[in-house]
Order: structure tokens, then C-alpha cells, then sequence
């Protein structure tokens, strides 16, 4: 059996990228063959110009070391501490004990876990439990982050303090990270660039927002929530809207009926060109904000926006007409 | 009220107890140390094991489950001219170990293989994908990871080994086996043969409460 085929990537450096599919699609067995736990029958693997696929047992081991990995089960000792755990990977190279502890303290600082050194992972709710296992995949300074599926396991409220503590990771470290998922969320909050797989094949990729603004395959229009082949919901990022004409306003409300009611009226203001641009999530999808290009007179967009908020709608000016 | 107990030799029966705890002490080092070496290399070379090996783990496998399945009176009778061999006679304490640690030892391998078979996978993975040798896996995984079985299947070993000890007695290995037999049984002296048993239950509920201790201070889980 085939669990992947003609599976082609560039990852670029510093950059998430996240590979989403459903359970089945062969996320696992790729972002294992990242670090050759599964070893592929044919192709290459390239990291830092270096070609993994090439080397012998040893030097594999070697490069490994430069290739973290968090897992969904996060894979502790639960016979070892907090900090033992950190010093595992310390303990495969040859660091100076006194180097190793100043090491495992300042991962213990980065990752939030402090006063939590001598706890047993039994004692750690999970979200604490991958916070150790970042911290121990990043002990030995890694060019790379794999992350298999590291927050299917937790709560979405947990699930959102990993994924900023992976952002701050990325930004800070700049460290290249690669994800696997099959949440849309931890796409939409983290990710630069997703590929979507699906029977083992990468049928779509490139930037998240062009993918799920534009979604061509069926199974990525599922993942943005929309299978039914109509149009999608579009995904916009502030800095799409900077190029866009006339103020842009972003609307929401938590009554929905009030919302259409609303809009519509904003819509048939005849003083008024309105444009509907698209829709724009915040950090939960629960949040949804509506994108609304006007254009027209200055003093008429303001009464326009005073009635909207008269009306209970909340309005964001994104971007002001000049 | 205590007149029964004037019957007993107790300088001999105390010299009986120290016999066989030395058989029990003796026997149950090798047997922790060849058990947990015939463990590791049963649960190494099996399908899908790091050094995955047919060819060795059918030959370990046919062993141990061989000596495993020996009747153990039958065992030491087998193993006289190994005895002889190794200890250079096959009377006393010392000669009754061998057969004690070869009947033993396979007995606790298959428990250090089955708690080597519950560490979890993705922790291993884990290892491997931080660039773990699989040497360093088998010291600082495995046999960390897998204590608390190899510390309730030694003492459920020991326990077992206690009685062998026993049964070896009856064959003129010494210690409590010895005395209960010959003095007790033979000489129609039911009072020693009260008196060993009590003693055997007594090592025998320390192995157990000192097996259990160390077992829970070693669960992290």
C-alpha cells in the first residue's frame, strides 16, 4: 500500500508551514518522513541543503538532533521530571553538566513552566505536558520544528496558548516550524503557507490565504467550512484591505437578524457605493467580522456608520478614505 | 504455654533460615540479572523490535519457555552434572543454586518482556527522533521507563524462587526445606515443621510489603 505519493514541498526557512488533511490522508507518515522515522521508498529529503536520505544511521542520528519534534500524545518519561525530561536530548551530546542545567533553566523560562522543574509529567494538566515537550524538542537549538498534529489533544483554549507560544517560538528563534493538523483553526492562527493532502497527495498549496480565499478542490472547500460548492466565505488580511478604495469598516454583531437587517439598509443607501468584500475571522471562528468597502462623502459615511452603531453593530473603520 | 517450642533445635533451625535466605539472596541476583537480560533481548529482537531478529528470538524463546515448563524437582535432577561442574558437588546450598537461578530466570524474562512490551511506542519515537542510539534507548528508556514491572515481577519471582528453595531442600540443599523434611516430617516432629513454615511465611510477607514498597516509590505514572 501506498501511503504517499509524488508529495513535493519547499519549505522556506523561518516560515509555519501547515499540511492539513483528514485522518487517513497520510499527514503522519509525511511529517514523519520529514525526520526519516518512515522512510521513504523513493525521493529526497533536504534540509539546509543537506540531503537526510544520503546519510548512514550515524549521521542521521546526527542531523536529528537538529530537527525537533512535538508530538500529540506529547511522548514523555513519566518516569523522569519536568526537568529530566528537558535534559534528555542534552544528554545525547556531549554538554557540560553545568551548561546542561543553565540550558534547561532557560527553557523552562521560555516555555512558562517555572516552579515546575521537579514535577512528574503524572502531576502536568496536558497543556503543561507540551510545554515540556517543547521545550525538550528545542533543547539542542533545532533548524526545524515538526509538530504532529501537537494540539489535537488538547482543549481549544489550551490549544490556543500552544499555538501563541509556537508563534512567539517562530518569531523570536525564527525557527522554521512544520506543522501537521487536521483543525482549520491552528491553520488560520499560526500558519504562512498550508498544503492540503488528501488520499496522499498534496492537492492544493500556498499561502493560506490564497488557498482558503480561493479554495479549488472539494476537500479544502470542507476545511473552510463550505461544502456544499457555493462560494466560500473570503479570508481577508488587513493588508489586503490598505489596497482596496474608500473607507473599509468591519462589522459584527451578536444578534443576527439585527446584523442583515442592518446591512441590508447600508447596502440600499442610495448616497452610498457599498462593496461587501468578505468575511475576516478573529482568533476563534466564532467571531466573525463582515468587510464592507463605502464610497462616497465623507459626512454620508459618517451618519452611515453613527446609524449602524445606533443599531447595535459593532464597527471597526479599518481604513479611513483620503 | 510455650513448653511445645522446648522440641525445637534452635541454633539449627536459625542456621537453616540463614541457608536459605542466602539460596533466595544468592539466586535472586543472578536470576534479576539474567532475567532482565533474556527480557531485553526477547523484547529486542521480536517482530518489530529494534534489532529485530528471528533467527535469535525463536532460539531465546524455545529456551526459555523449555525451562520454564520443567517441573522444578525434575529440573535439579536434570541439572546434576551442570551442578557438578560449576559448584563441584551436588549436596548443599551452593548446589542447589544453579538450578534455582535456571529455573527462575526464564519465569522472570517473559515478565520483564511483557513490562518491556507496555513502555509506550511514541516515547521510543520520541528518542529516536531526538537522535537516540538504540543503545542509549535500552538504558535510558526502556529499562527506566519499564522499573515498575521489573520490580513486581521480581517479586513475584523471589516469591516463587522461596518456594523452590524449598523443594531443592528436599534434596539435600539445606535451609528450611531441609529441616522440615528430615527433622520434621521424618522425625514425626510436626513442631519444626510448624515452625519452618512460619518462618518461610514471614520472608516470604517481607519480599511481598518490601516488593510492593519499592514498586509504588519507582510508578511515576
Amino acid at each position: 500500500m501506498r501511503a504517499l505519493s509524488d508529495v513535493s514541498l519547499a519549505i522556506q526557512e523561518g516560515e509555519v508551514f501547515g499540511i492539513i488533511g483528514y485522518s487517513g490522508a497520510g499527514k503522519s507518515t509525511l511529517i514523519r518522513m520529514i525526520n526519516l522515522l518512515e522512510k521513504p521508498t523513493s525521493g529526497t529529503i533536504t534540509i539546509d541543503g543537506r540531503s537526510l536520505t544520503d546519510l548512514d544511521e550515524r549521521q542521521l542520528r546526527e542531523e536529528r538532533r537538529s530537527i525537533g519534534m512535538i508530538f500529540q500524545h506529547f511522548n514523555l518519561l513519566w518516569s523522569r521530571t519536568v526537568a529530566e525530561n528537558i535534559a534528555f536530548p542534552l544528554e545525547l551530546t556531549k554538554l557540560k553538566k553545568k551548561q546542561r542545567e543553565d540550558r534547561i533553566a532557560e527553557l523552562i523560562r521560555m516555555v512558562g513552566l517555572e516552579g515546575k522543574e521537579s514535577a512528574y509529567p503524572s502531576q502536568l494538566s496536558g497543556g503543561q505536558k507540551q510545554r515540556v515537550g517543547i521545550a525538550r524538542a528545542l533543547a539542542n537549538n533545532p533548524k526545524v520544528l515538526l509538530c504532529d498534529e501537537a494540539t489535537s489533544a488538547l482543549d481549544p483554549k489550551t490549544t490556543d496558548s500552544i499555538l501563541t507560544l509556537l508563534s512567539e517560538i517562530n518569531k523570536t528563534l525564527g525557527l522554521t516550524i512544520i506543522l501537521i493538523t487536521h483543525e482549520m483553526t491552528v491553520i488560520r492562527k499560526i500558519c504562512d503557507r498550508v498544503a492540503v493532502l488528501d488520499g496522499g497527495k498534496i492537492v492544493e498549496q500556498g499561502t493560506v490565504e490564497s488557498v482558503f480565499s480561493n479554495p479549488q478542490q472539494t476537500i479544502t472547500q470542507e476545511f473552510v467550512g463550505n461544502h456544499t460548492g457555493k462560494s466560500t466565505p473570503i479570508q481577508i488580511k488587513v493588508s489586503d484591505v490598505i489596497h482596496t478604495e474608500g473607507t473599509v469598516i468591519s462589522l459584527s454583531a451578536a444578534d443576527q437578524a439585527t446584523f442583515q437587517h442592518s446591512l441590508s439598509r447600508l447596502l440600499g443607501n442610495t448616497n452610498l457605493s457599498v462593496k461587501v468584500l468578505g468575511l475576516a475571522y478573529g482568533a476563534n471562528t466564532q467571531s466573525e467580522h463582515t468587510i464592507v468597502s463605502i464610497q462616497g462623502a465623507s459626512e454620508s459615511i459618517r451618519k452611515a456608520i453613527n446609524v449602524l452603531r445606533s443599531e447595535g453593530v459593532r464597527v471597526e473603520v479599518t481604513k479611513e478614505n483620503v | 504455654m510455650f513448653e511445645w517450642l522446648q522440641n525445637v533445635d534452635w541454633p539449627s533451625m536459625w542456621l537453616s533460615t540463614g541457608q536459605t535466605l542466602y539460596m533466595t539472596a544468592i539466586s535472586g541476583v543472578f536470576t534479576f540479572f539474567l532475567g532482565v537480560a533474556l527480557g531485553l533481548l526477547l523484547y529486542l529482537t521480536a517482530k518489530g523490535g529494534l534489532y529485530e531478529n528471528q533467527i535469535i528470538y525463536r532460539f531465546i524463546a524455545s529456551f526459555v519457555n523449555v525451562f520454564r515448563s520443567i517441573p522444578f524437582i525434575i529440573l535439579i535432577i536434570l541439572l546434576i552434572p551442570l551442578t557438578v561442574i560449576i559448584i563441584g558437588t551436588m549436596i548443599g546450598a551452593s548446589a542447589a543454586l544453579p538450578s534455582i537461578i535456571i529455573g527462575a530466570a526464564p519465569f522472570y524474562a517473559r515478565l520483564v518482556e511483557i513490562g518491556l512490551r507496555e513502555v509506550d511506542k511514541g516515547v521510543i519515537e520520541a528518542a529516536q527522533a531526538m537522535g537516540a542510539t538504540k543503545w542509549q534507548i535500552v538504558w535510558k528508556v526502556l529499562l527506566p521507563e519499564a522499573l515498575p514491572s521489573l520490580s513486581s515481577g521480581m517479586t513475584v519471582t523471589l516469591i516463587a524462587l522461596i518456594g523452590n528453595t524449598a523443594m531443592a531442600g528436599v534434596v539435600g540443599a539445606g535451609g528450611l526445606g531441609t529441616i522440615a523434611y528430615n527433622e520434621g516430617f521424618q522425625a514425626n516432629n510436626n513442631t519444626i515443621t510448624f515452625i519452618a513454615t512460619v518462618i518461610i511465611l514471614v520472608i516470604v510477607f517481607i519480599i511481598q510489603y518490601v516488593g510492593d514498597h519499592i514498586t509504588r516509590r519507582v510508578d511515576k505514572r
